[in-house]
């Protein structure tokens, strides 16, 4: 299958210092500093169980995300993009790891703010190409695995597909030991 | 080749929806989508005109954002967006920009499934957030249009078209979301909802409009749940009985509308038979069709069509059309089928026992204004209350699956911008707040002062001048943390909140409405709300209030303090807030938030300078203006507030009861606001009114400075119109028209004077680079 509309998810270590006030302000520099084609930035602290900030892009939008009250940053990748599967995974885990580290190091979060190593959310966001199915975990696990691998050392992780038919297909990823996001980066060719 | 031939190899997304559900959605339907997709591709070779395509994608619901021109003000400069197409789909709408997509939901109807495929298309196309409008529509946001062929043939798979949910067409028919369980309510309207909107659906007699047209079914005349009063056309159930036998019918009023010169509806007949309402409803459509406006947008809606005829002359000529119309089964053909919509309970009916103290004050606080009893003995209607219209896709399904376990798979939505549950039985009260606790949404405050209105505004509107979501945001949050304690009377009102004079938000019936403006304050310019008094939602929308003066957005929330401990501290027994405002009066009213309207100096508090809900400075600072240019802007703005303060004098005497001399001092208003504008150019412009009107069209009209971005030259032809009329005679209505339109006038004589001053900024700072 091709993998398309992309989705990870990194927890924060501790979710107080994520305050979505400062997302809000720290996204909003993000549109004109940035190579990438941001377009906007949504306030949803009203809400529950979904986004809170959201830095909306023409390509991929970032997160800051309270899906099943869990908080951390979410990847969500709106664009078609080209390549073999692993390439895409490559570049979209290396982006959401990135931004983590972007994240980590503004002084806005008076340098509190601590995305986890020890585990990762993947998504595809799109039912038609990739139904929460058995089949397409079959599909996707391979490449991901692979690409875990890579991004972890060697190190292994555990996948556990979370098969609600409701729900887009994810799966969960835990790491047998916590990984540095920066070493994750390099070891990813960033 | 047609994208259907081309795809049938491929397994895009699309194409795998297309497959997927084929033969899942009425024919008719399918085919249309079909076209449109067909269209995007012409689009995109550039063989279809950019206005066409808005049209047609328009009609789909398929709206433009407010960044979708490729421009994003920043705070210090409008910066570019490099959306990688430089192609548009439509004017001044690039084809890549993420846009919002409008799903009509007639009477505001929903099955369960119908809310799972929502909040999974909210989750694959758009932010995850599914927003409730203030007409029962969804809407999603950050759509690309390459995925609204699939988006469309999801939901008509399950019984959902966006068809004609925006454009020149009939918009969603709304009706009472408490239809058929309503305790004061004449008789169900749901099944007369349905069916104008299955009839006029595409009929070929609603797609020659000048503008949009909004229909409106009420099953009483005291409640607001239908506001037939502010829409172009609307039904309120009424029985009648002839010969012994009682009939169905309704009152049907015509003419109503909000947006920037609002209107409330004429009463066309009071009693039109159930088996007339879509024959004649038809006609209306027809007359209209023929008789309206169709170049100037402004003065398109049916209200300004119905008010230049007057209604006498406008039933008669409906009343010929309907003589001439053939006879169409379909106007009768429902009248078999009106037990279709009928609900049913799905768990029997008990009262609910209730033991003191039960669930505690936060239960006992929702259960006040979330929970009302149905006509239905046993059964209550409860009010799931969205915050600013929201719900995530989770809590989305979270509440289908509430519906599916509680009460038999629909739901409503109002409004009010909630979602309601009907047929709950008493007895499971307790466990429906446990469950909607569950997923968050069991937030009290339904239909309260805390369950404030808003329209997208700046947030994603293009016309948006101030932030109606941020402050919405703001006002909910303070007011929901003491509502517990808020005087009954206080805690019943409604706060509404447009982003511009548009009225999306539907400032004008609420107790207290605001809408967006702009003032320029010692060089920047600051982010304002009107404040809009008097107006009334009950009865149907029964009044609308009037602009009392514009206050810092920043100074709203202080605002409506002030207000509020006005009306609980100084009201008389049984007074309501209508009444309060009026005996007070306006001039009152407005020396007790002369502070209020105050802005600080930037040094001394820069907050004032920065809208609600976000960190961009308004506007930049008109930097490098010269003192001579600076003395002529002062000019301006002085005589811009003196226009400010007639038309305000003018709005007193309306209230006074002295039409005659407030239409006077309105047209006098807007003539000063006129001249203040032309004192940029000559500071020796007369006072004759022949001499300003001649001097403006020339200078502002002719060159089209002072034309509107979007609504263009309309503000000043109100001032035209009202130049011509001047030495008239003004009844009540007409002279409230006026005073609208001269406080519209010089809103806009305002933002002109800000266009300008910008542009002068911008050239000046070329020069001196």
């Amino acid at each position: 299958m091709d993998i398309q509309k992309i989705n990870w998810k990194v927890f924060l270590e501790d979710p107080a210092p994520a305050d979505p006030d400062i997302f809000f302000r720290v996204f909003n520099t993000w549109i004109p500093d940035s190579p990438e084609i941001f377009v906007d930035v949504a306030d949803y602290r009203h809400v529950h169980d979904g986004p809170l900030t959201a830095l909306i892009g023409h390509h991929t939008d970032y997160w800051l995300d309270e899906t099943d009250g869990r908080r951390g940053l979410l990847y969500n990748r709106r664009t078609r993009t080209e390549g073999s599967n692993k390439s895409k995974l490559t570049k979209s885990l290396r982006d959401i790891l990135s931004a983590c580290r972007r994240l980590e190091a503004d002084p806005a979060f008076g340098g509190k703010l601590r995305f986890s190593g020890k585990e990762l959310l993947f998504l595809i966001n799109d039912r038609a190409i990739a139904p929460n199915t058995p089949e397409t975990y079959r599909a996707v696990k391979p490449d991901l695995e692979e690409i875990l691998a890579r991004a972890a050392g060697g190190a292994e992780s555990a996948l556990e597909h979370l098969a609600d038919d409701r729900r887009r297909f994810s799966v969960k990823i835990k790491f047998e030991r916590p990984q540095n996001l920066g070493e994750m980066i390099s070891r990813l060719g960033g | 080749m047609t994208i259907s031939e081309k795809e049938t190899s491929g397994d895009t997304p699309a194409e795998i929806w297309k497959r997927r559900l084929a033969g899942r959605m009425p024919a008719d339907w399918a085919e249309g989508i079909d076209h449109f997709e067909t269209e995007i591709l012409l689009k995109k070779q550039g063989k279809i005109e950019d206005k066409v395509f808005a049209e047609t994608r328009l009609r789909r619901g398929a709206y433009g954002q407010r960044y979708d021109n490729g421009f994003r003000h920043d705070g210090a400069s409008q910066r570019a967006i490099s959306y990688p197409a430089a192609a548009t789909k439509g004017p001044n709408t690039l084809w890549d920009a993420p846009g919002m997509q409008r799903i009509k939901i007639p009477f505001g109807g929903m099955t369960t499934e119908q809310m799972d495929v929502i909040a999974d298309l909210s989750e694959e196309y758009a932010d995850s957030i599914c927003h409730v409008t203030t007409r029962q529509d969804f809407q999603l946001h950050y759509v690309s249009i390459d995925d609204t062929p699939s988006m469309f043939r999801r939901l008509a798979a399950v019984g959902i078209t966006t068809l004609e949910a925006c454009g020149n067409s009939v918009r969603n028919v709304t009706a009472c979301p408490v239809a058929g369980v309503c305790r004061d309510e004449s008789f169900d309207v749901t099944p007369y909802a349905r069916a104008a909107f299955r009839y006029l659906l595409g009929h070929p007699d609603v797609q020659d409009f000048g503008r949009k047209f909004k229909i409106a079914f009420s099953g009483c005349r005291q409640h607001p749940c239908g506001l037939t009063s502010m829409h172009d056309l609307g039904f309120i159930a009424v029985k009648r009985t002839e010969s012994g036998r009682e009939r169905r019918g309704f009152e049907m009023v015509v003419g109503g509308g909000l947006g920037s010169d609002p209107y409330k509806a004429k009463v066309f007949a009071e009693f039109v038979p159930e088996e007339e309402f879509l024959a004649l409803t038809q006609a209306v459509c027809r007359v209209y069709a023929r008789l309206g406006e169709k170049k100037k947008r402004g003065r398109a809606r049916i209200k300004f069509l119905v008010s230049d005829l007057g209604i006498e002359k406008f039933r008669e000529l409906v009343v010929e059309e309907r003589a001439k119309l053939p006879k169409d089964a379909r106007w009768t053909d429902f009248l078999s089928q009106l037990s279709e919509t009928d609900e049913s309970p799905l768990r029997s009916p008990q009262e609910r026992e209730r033991t003191p103290g039960e669930g505690g004050n936060e239960y006992e606080y929702w259960l006040s204004t979330n929970v009302a009893p149905q006509r239905q003995p046993g059964y209550a209607v409860v009010s799931v209350t969205l915050p600013l219209g929201d719900i995530t896709a989770n809590q989305m399904r979270g509440l289908a699956d509430i519906a599916r376990k509680f009460v038999k798979n629909t739901v409503r939505t109002t409004v009010e911008q909630n979602i309601i549950l009907r047929w709950v039985s008493q007895s499971d009260v307790p466990a429906v707040y446990a469950a909607l606790k569950s997923i968050d949404l069991a937030e009290p405050g339904a239909g309260t002062i805390v369950d404030v209105t808003a329209c997208p505004g700046t947030d994603t509107c293009k016309l948006g001048v101030s932030s109606s979501r941020g402050l919405a945001g703001v006002l909910r949050t303070r007011l929901a943390e003491k509502s517990m304690q808020l005087d009954e009377a206080i805690r019943g009102l409604r706060i509404k909140i447009s982003g511009c004079f548009n009225s999306c938000g539907q400032h004008h019936i609420a107790d207290i409405g605001f809408y967006g403006t702009s003032r320029n304050v010692r060089d920047f310019v600051v982010p304002h709300f009107q404040l809009v008094l008097g107006g009334k939602s009950k009865e149907n929308a029964a009044s609308y209030g009037l602009a009392m003066g514009n206050i810092p957005s920043k100074s709203v929330p202080a605002t409506v303090d002030r207000l509020t401990d006005l009306y609980a501290r100084g009201r008389q027994a049984g007074e309501s807030f209508q009444a309060f405002i009026a005996r007070l009066g306006k001039t009152e009213i407005k020396k007790a938030l002369a502070d209020l309207a105050e802005v600080p100096p930037r040094e001394k508090d820069a907050s004032y300078y920065t809208d609600w809900g976000d960190v961009r400075e308004y506007s930049t600072k008109d930097k490098g203006m010269g003192e001579c240019a600076g003395e002529v802007v002062s000019l301006t703005e002085f005589g811009l507030k003196a226009a400010d303060r007639e038309v305000f004098e003018a709005q007193v005497l309306l209230d006074q009861g002295e039409p005659q001399k407030a239409a006077e001092t309105a047209y006098r208003a807007m003539m000063h606001a006129a001249q203040a504008l032309i004192k940029k150019y000559n500071i020796d412009i007369s006072e004759d009114p022949e001499a300003v009107v001649k001097e403006f069209r020339s200078r502002f009209y002719d060159t089209q400075i002072f034309h509107d971005p979007y609504a263009g030259p309309k503000f000043a032809a109100y001032y035209f119109r009202a130049h011509e009329r001047r030495t008239g005679v003004f009844d009540a209505e007409k002279s409230h028209h006026l005073v609208e339109e001269a406080q519209l006038f010089i809103e806009a004589a305002y933002s002109c004077n800000i266009r300008m001053s910008m542009a002068q900024a911008s050239s000046n700072a070329v020069l001196n680079a």
